[in-house]
């Protein structure tokens, strides 16, 4: 599986909130850093064929991904940032609600609704109302949705939100766990989330993205723009917040 | 399906609208039954209910069978036989409370079409040297209204034909009979018009709803999303607005039938008003209403979905659809534009009184050939609801 971004640009009006971004995503996870209007969510949107692109393109296996249609999205697994869950429906009625929109055979959809409500820790709460759930569970039914039609693609906008420290750790061993025979992007506010689970990561700021790598290829970065703003120079204690402070409290500067 | 259904019922708005719109019903049916009412000669007082109907098919039954020119000219010798102005008291005691119905159906048979009460004293200006030419007043009355003189625009030759044949061939002489129940149940046909605002509050949150709450960024990604999502939705709207209406209606005709039965439901539409140009018995008009009605509010229904799906806003689309069906109760007839008044009869709160509708005379032309109004109700909405159609799936999915 082979999702290629070229120059893809989105813009609003007179904002432009993607500009033309380039990469080639496999198998793996990848992380998406950035302060809020950076452009990730717009990004994430994008490759699920949720916006239109103005320009460039995204492809999936040589195949453009607007012309794909269901065929695209039956390869996707999405996890939106807040989204509506149906506060009348239990965890197990919007499971199959989804699986009944992905396509999935009834019995079938039960089976792996419970399979994945036990999976993110939900399994006693399947008769429960949406409503009555905390945010985390809410995020929990949230990533369960996500995975029930087996996504290759899984795009997840701020999956560790609202989750207890406990919770947060169980799921980057999930994704992390997922990433291996599928691509995996998620997006987040924590670095730490990114910096312990992403094979590659990406900084976004204004559309663009200004740095991306390994863990090891930034901590290069890092230590070269440091070393040419004469700021650091070697640095052994480099840690993933340190570069995004880098970035982002020199913006807060401008 | 199934989800859908339950988005919409577990609303609790929807519910609460549902309820009050047949609870409205309920409370119709049971005060026009309650108010029907009949004067007894005997013990002089009214009687109201179901005996007054009961009385009223009694009284209609002893006076004719069919209202033929001879029985006319004799009832209506009797009344000028009284020399009473039909406006004063006494004449109404003597003359026009005993005959009941059969008076108004009369006399407004000699009423001119400008006039907006019926003018009782034209029967006594009727000269019956030799008979009352009950028909051919009526024909006359249909072919003075065609050819009048109207600042917005006179009849065209082909519409005068159109209507005149039209009316010629409505069948002659008139049954007659009680037009009590039928009154109640065209009325209720009509009443389905207040089922409309229920339809309105129900349908219009159904795209709304998912973009209010966030859920359709994540519908969009799932692999029938932007497919058989909308035709779900679609379908269960159409299904409720035809279910909820059917079942509004039909439960009203079922108290109706339950305590008076369906008696008058042969009988024409002319007893209504003998200008009516359609050959259609009161029943046949009661089921013309109602499937009217179900098409007017498929159509209005899907109007509100392509709202939903495009505006994104529950209350501006439910504000849209209130609107639609309010507003141009306030819009007047133009005095000068033909044009206007044309599209003004189709508004949703104008075509859903088909009482009115069948004896109003209003046609379309389209070159030579001429559209009647009914006909063009049905293709309006037709047109408007496949419209809407299309447009709810590019609402859907534009982002």
């Amino acid at each position: 599986m082979e999702l290629v971004l070229d120059r893809v640009t989105k813009q609003y009006k007179n904002k432009i909130a993607v500009d033309r971004l380039s990469t080639t995503l496999t198998e793996g996870v990848y992380g998406l850093l950035g302060e809020n209007g950076a452009g990730k969510t717009t990004l994430m949107r994008l490759i699920c064929g949720i916006l239109d692109i103005n320009s460039g393109e995204i492809k999936c296996d040589g195949e453009e991904i607007g012309s794909m249609g269901e065929r695209y999205r039956d390869l996707l697994g999405y996890l939106p940032q807040d989204f509506g869950y149906y506060p009348n429906f239990t965890a197990m009625e919007f499971m199959c609600y989804i699986a009944s929109l992905k396509g999935l055979d009834r019995n079938y959809a039960k089976k792996q609704s419970r399979l994945l409500l036990q999976k993110v820790g939900l399994g006693g709460e399947m008769r429960h109302k949406t409503k009555t759930f905390s945010g985390g569970m809410r995020q929990r039914l949230g990533i369960a949705q996500a995975l029930l039609n087996d996504p290759k693609i899984l795009v997840l906008d701020e999956p560790t939100a609202g989750l207890d420290p406990k919770e947060r750790v169980r799921f980057r061993n999930m994704i992390a766990e997922l990433g291996k025979d599928r691509i995996v992007i998620l997006s987040t506010h924590i670095v730490s989330d990114v910096e312990e689970i992403a094979d590659w990561i990406y900084l976004m700021k204004q559309g663009q993205f200004i740095a991306q790598g390994t863990l090891e290829t930034l901590r290069e970065h890092y230590l070269s723009v440091t070393r040419a703003d004469g700021q650091g120079g070697l640095d052994m204690n480099f840690n993933l917040e340190k570069l995004y402070l880098y970035y982002f409290s020199e913006g807060e500067e401008d | 399906m199934w989800f859908e259904w339950k988005k919409l019922f577990e609303r609790r708005l929807n519910v609460t609208a549902m309820i009050l719109g047949y609870v409205l019903i309920g409370v119709c049916v049971a005060v026009w039954i309650s108010d029907t009412s009949f004067y007894d000669d005997k013990t002089q007082d009214y009687i109201e209910g179901v005996n007054a109907v009961r009385r009223d098919q009694q009284r209609a039954g002893a006076q004719t069978d069919s209202l033929s020119e001879e029985y006319i000219t004799q009832l209506v010798r009797e009344i000028q036989s009284h020399h009473l102005d039909l406006e004063s008291d006494e004449a109404y005691v003597e003359v026009i409370r005993p005959l009941g119905d059969l008076f108004w159906v009369t006399a407004k048979n000699y009423t001119d079409m400008r006039e907006g009460i019926i003018d009782r004293n034209a029967l006594n200006e009727i000269d019956l040297t030799d008979g009352a030419h009950f028909y051919e007043q009526r024909m006359k009355k249909i072919t003075d209204f065609l050819n009048m003189d109207f600042s917005f625009g006179n009849y065209k030759e082909v519409e005068k034909v159109y209507w005149i044949q039209k009316a010629e061939r409505t069948k002659t002489p008139f049954r007659w009979g009680s037009r009590d129940i039928m009154g109640m149940v065209w009325d209720l046909t009509a009443l389905g018009f207040y089922l409309v605002f229920v339809i309105i509050i129900c349908v219009s949150s159904v795209f709304s709803s998912e973009y209010e709450s966030g859920a359709a960024y994540l519908l969009f990604t799932t692999k029938y999303g932007k497919s058989r999502l909308i035709w779900s939705k679609i379908a269960t709207s159409i299904l409720f607005t035809v279910g909820y209406i059917v079942v509004g209606i039909v439960l009203a005709l079922t108290a109706i039938g339950l305590f008076l039965g369906f008696q008058g439901a042969d009988l024409p539409v002319q007893l209504w008003d003998s200008v009516i140009p359609y050959n259609l018995t009161v029943g046949q008009a009661c089921a013309a209403n109602f499937a009217v009605m179900l098409l007017v509010s498929v159509a209005t229904a899907l109007v509100l979905l392509g709202c939903s799906a495009g505006i994104r806003s529950s209350f501006a689309t439910l504000v849209i659809g209130m609107t639609l069906m309010i507003a141009p109760a306030f819009f007047p007839m133009s005095k000068e534009s033909g044009l206007w008044n044309h599209v003004n009869y189709l508004f949703p709160v104008r075509v859903l009184d088909l009482k009115t509708v069948l004896g109003s005379f209003v046609s379309y032309t389209v070159g030579n050939h001429v559209i009647s109004y009914v006909e063009m109700i049905v293709t309006v909405y037709i047109v408007i609801g496949v419209t809407a159609l299309l447009w709810i799936r590019r609402g859907w999915c534009r982002v």
